[in-house]
């Protein structure tokens, strides 16, 4: 399968850092600073869902935020269709607006709540589309509307009289407002109802045939991620410690992480009552990240190696990679 | 369009409470003496008739006459123009530049954050009487110079309360969206956040029109103010101490269309902030 | 099933919340029985009123805008919703406890986790200083954290979502309650550390035999920690069941649309199925079916009559009138 890669990264870190205080200036202490995005390596197929997934602090946020160039990206290379994005230009999002957009994960937030959702959407039209006149622009929002299954009777009303699913609807029409190439959606159902989730969900893959649209998912729920997408990334404390196609993650993890994920994942199975948990400990914070591999700290089969030395990249196969010293003992 | 506006003023309208209703009603009407402050009284505001010195309050004079022999309600409603034009500028100019200051500095940070900052405490470590006095003695006293004293320090407060909501909202979801939706600095700071924030500054300055007021009346009563014999609430108050005990109605109806203004005025911040504040709604999830 | 052996029992149980936009019926004719050592999920989506009827149970609700119709709520035999203030108040110091969503505000930042756990823990036992702290270390030791003696005095911000929850766990079990209320307690939790507190409660119902409530909207998370399942709707309870029966033979149309519209792993499904509509939050139906508008299998029928829980099965209920239509 030959699909062009619409999306390269490599090497990609972010990091975040502590503003330096007084106390710090005079002890001269060093700032202290969060590898939000710890060297990650991603490619995407066009037309492709890719699913990337993690619990809190793994940098999943942050990864979507900085190819989206909200982030500042220390250092790493980005290649969109083959050439390599200048993050550090002056207009870059000028361009950076017009191929990725974003679609947020609270939809309470994520519309501005003094906006119609007619002038929502005719302000990111007239903005991008200069060359369209008032009546094209109305006929465009009723349009948009229309292909993220919203009545037309919505177009007046403000953010605070719509419900949770409608909102986010009127959030991905605002995406696809600008006709993107790549949607990045991060967490986009998790605040959502059970039943407005599949909504959501249908819209979305939908939206991937019917366009064919990319995407990469972040969510925090496998099943969804099972769902959407075709390949899955699992991310741990700003590192994509295990790649590849769902039903190989899914079916023979080769991290100790992504078993205890999927172990923890509340099934619609009532036997399963007594048990001990999946996986023990807290996610260690991002300032302390742990010295060896990241994930010493909660592994049940922990050796030696596993504080000293960080595991390097293995190929289980061709499309399926992990992080760990001991992935053929799992 | 302009249906759509008259529907939405009248939407609002309904949930309007007692407060903000009783309010705008009374500073509308002292706005509506101020307008048609001519058509009001015969009389002129600075004759003066030697035949009707310090008159009480009687049909022809309805709140009777100074020493001079002038119409104190005729002076009373030609103050109110003078005074809520006062209230206004002094109000309103520096909100608008100490908002966008502060709008600045909350959003982007960094250095510029710091450096406005610093110039805020500076502005607001004068005390503002004193430093007001002062530069009166230096320019003279007059109404405009009033107007460069209070515009030099008057913008602090606005500046600080939009920083501080600024901080809050830059990082909501529907700004970053903004920022990723390529929308330009300007755009997403002016159009997109200062609607959702600028609520705690319009109910700050309905207070703020309050003590403006009286600080222009306080300073006019000091003799820095307005001069005579221009008529003006707190100049008339002045005028009026020496003959507190025999003609009482000379300070104490210029007095009391203060404190009327000063009521309205309060009233209607506290039933914007009733309406608009986010402390006060109640969400019930079931 | 004899009466003795419910530890509370909710009986014809209403309440509405009057609010600008008009009156939301919160909870309608609620019926609803906690066995003694029983763990039951309360599940449903948003507006269904899962929340308000835990709340309910401890006259939480502050009464504008809530407004208490009906129906009584038994526990030892007193109707816990015309309880004085101060019976009410020993019964949740000693009784019934509560475990809430967001465990970071469940707690005073500007004082120590230790402290909050401990304050007032009795008005009769006066316990030494020492004998309290160390009543405090072995409760969080109970409640699985590490290195209590040193945790003891640190403040909430240094403690993870899921050690504030355990430590709220601890505050809720500290004077062995009867009944333990959880409104949503993982919700707000990594999926890692809801397993853990899942397990958590689970362990801590097995050795006291203390009867619980969960209430969630994640159908999983009651699954695998409840007894029984009573499903919500529109704040009328659609189907009430032991946990199996509700998922290998659910009865209420609701239920159904539910649990098929939940994504499962390796299922391939190219849609998801799912509830077609929404729920509307001023709607007033009575006594008639609240779900029609949404249903597959609703006809005319279904419009006019009124219902109310049937037993279709042994101690299965259904509100549904024609379950048999259910495939």
């Amino acid at each position: 399968m030959n699909s062009k890669k619409i999306l390269k990264i490599n090497n990609l870190n972010v990091e975040f850092f502590k503003e330096k205080t007084l106390i710090n200036f005079i002890f001269r202490q060093s700032k202290k600073v969060v590898k939000a995005v710890d060297d990650v390596d991603l490619e995407i197929d066009e037309g492709e869902i890719i699913g990337l997934v993690g619990e809190s602090g793994s940098g999943k946020s942050s990864l979507i935020k900085a190819l989206v160039g909200v982030n500042k990206i220390k250092n790493g290379r980005i290649f969109y269709q083959d050439q390599e994005i200048n993050y550090k230009k002056r207009d870059i999002k000028n361009f950076l607006s017009k191929q990725f957009q974003m679609v947020f994960q609270d939809p309470y937030s994520s519309l501005n709540p003094s906006m119609t959702v007619l002038n929502t959407l005719k302000e990111v039209l007239k903005f991008h589309h200069t060359n369209m006149n008032n009546n094209q622009i109305y006929n465009k929002a009723l349009n948009l509307l229309d292909l993220v299954g919203l009545s037309q009777d919505l177009i007046h009303r403000k953010p605070r009289s719509l419900s949770g699913g409608q909102r986010q609807r009127v959030g991905i029409a605002r995406a696809l407002a600008v006709d993107p190439k790549f949607l990045l959606l991060d967490e986009p159902v998790t605040a959502l109802d059970v039943s407005i989730q599949a909504q959501i969900l249908n819209l979305l893959k939908d939206l991937n045939r019917k366009l064919h649209l990319t995407m990469l998912l972040v969510a925090h729920e496998l099943s969804i991620i099972d769902f959407m997408c075709s390949k899955v990334a699992v991310m741990y404390l700003g590192k994509i410690i295990e790649f590849g196609y769902k039903d190989e993650i899914f079916n023979n993890p080769k991290h100790p992480y992504t078993i205890g994920l999927i172990n923890s994942m509340p099934k619609l199975n009532p036997e399963k009552r007594n048990r001990n948990a999946a996986l023990m400990g807290d996610i260690p914070s991002a300032f302390q990240i742990p010295k060896g591999c990241r994930f010493n700290t909660r592994c049940a089969m922990t050796k030696d190696k596993c504080f000293k030395i960080e595991p390097e990249k293995k190929y289980i196969n061709e499309s399926h990679y992990t992080f760990c010293h001991f992935s053929d003992e799992l | 369009m302009k249906l759509e506006m008259i529907n939405i003023i009248k939407d609002e309208y309904k949930n309007f409470n007692t407060n903000l209703k009783i309010g705008i009603i009374i500073f509308f009407i002292i706005l509506l003496i101020g307008l048609f402050a001519p058509f009001l009284t015969q009389y002129d505001p600075l004759y003066q008739d030697y035949n009707s010195l310090l008159l009480p309050p009687s049909f022809n004079h309805w709140f009777g006459t100074d020493n001079y022999g002038r119409d104190i309600f005729t002076r009373v409603i030609y103050a109110t123009r003078l005074d809520l034009q006062i209230g206004f500028y002094t109000t309103y100019v520096p909100l608008i530049y100490g908002v966008m200051i502060g709008a600045y500095s909350g959003y982007f940070g960094g250095s510029i954050d710091t450096i406005m900052m610093r110039l805020t405490d500076t502005a607001m470590a004068f005390p503002f009487l004193i430093l007001i006095i002062f530069i009166l003695s230096i320019l003279g006293p007059g109404i405009q110079n009033i107007y460069i004293a209070v515009f030099l320090v008057a913008w602090t407060m606005y500046a600080r309360l939009i920083r501080a909501e600024m901080l809050v909202e830059k990082n909501k979801d529907y700004i970053v969206a903004a920022q990723v939706l390529g929308f330009g600095t300007n755009r997403i700071i002016f159009k997109h956040a200062m609607p959702n924030i600028i609520t705690s500054c319009i109910i700050f300055s309905m207070f703020d029109f309050v003590l403006n007021i009286l600080l222009v009346s306080g300073l006019s009563f000091l003799g820095l103010g307005v001069q005579p014999p221009i008529p003006e609430w707190g100049a008339m108050v002045a005028e009026g101490r020496d003959f507190i005990l025999n003609a009482w109605w000379i300070s104490t109806l210029p007095g009391f269309f203060i404190l009327l203004t000063g009521f309205a005025l309060c009233l209607i911040g506290d039933g914007l902030s009733e309406r608009f504040g986010k402390r006060n709604q109640y969400t019930v999830s079931v | 099933m004899s009466a003795e052996e419910n530890i509370l029992s909710i009986i014809n149980f209403s309440i509405n919340f009057v609010t600008q936009g008009g009156n939301i019926i919160a909870n309608q004719d609620i019926n609803l029985n906690l066995r003694a050592g029983e763990i039951l999920g309360i599940v449903g989506e948003s507006g269904s009123g899962k929340t308000v009827l835990c709340k309910s149970i401890l006259k939480l609700l502050s009464t504008p805008p809530a407004n208490y119709q009906s129906g009584k709520i038994l526990f030892e035999n007193n109707d816990l919703l015309s309880q004085s203030d101060e019976s009410l108040r020993v019964i949740r110091q000693k009784k019934i406890s509560m475990i809430f969503q967001n465990p970071m505000s469940a707690f005073n930042p500007v004082r120590t986790v230790g402290e909050q756990i401990i304050e007032n823990l009795s008005n009769k036992k006066i316990l030494s200083k020492k004998e309290t702290k160390n009543f405090c270390i072995e409760l969080l030791k109970k409640v699985g954290i590490s290195t209590p003696e040193i945790r003891y005095s640190e403040y909430p911000y240094q403690w993870s979502g899921g050690m504030l929850q355990r430590a709220a766990i601890a505050m809720a079990i500290r004077n062995s309650p009867k009944i333990l209320l959880a409104d949503e307690p993982t919700t707000a939790l990594d999926v890692t550390i809801q397993d853990q507190i899942l397990a958590l409660l689970l362990s801590i119902q097995k050795t006291t035999n203390m009867s619980m409530v969960l209430v969630s909207h994640d159908l999983g998370v009651v699954a695998e920690t409840c007894d029984r399942i009573a499903v919500m709707y529109a704040g009328r309870i659609v189907e009430l069941a032991k946990t199996k029966d509700l998922f290998n033979n659910p009865q209420h149309p609701y239920t159904v649309g539910l649990i098929n519209s939940i994504p499962r792993i390796n299922s391939h499904q190219e849609r998801l199925q799912n509830i077609p509509g929404t729920l509307k939050t001023f709607s007033v139906y009575n006594d008639k079916c609240p779900f029609t508008e949404r249903c597959q299998y609703a006809d005319n029928a279904c419009k006019i009559n009124k219902v109310k829980l049937n037993e279709i099965r042994k101690r299965h209920f259904s509100l549904c009138l024609y379950p048999e239509r259910i495939k």
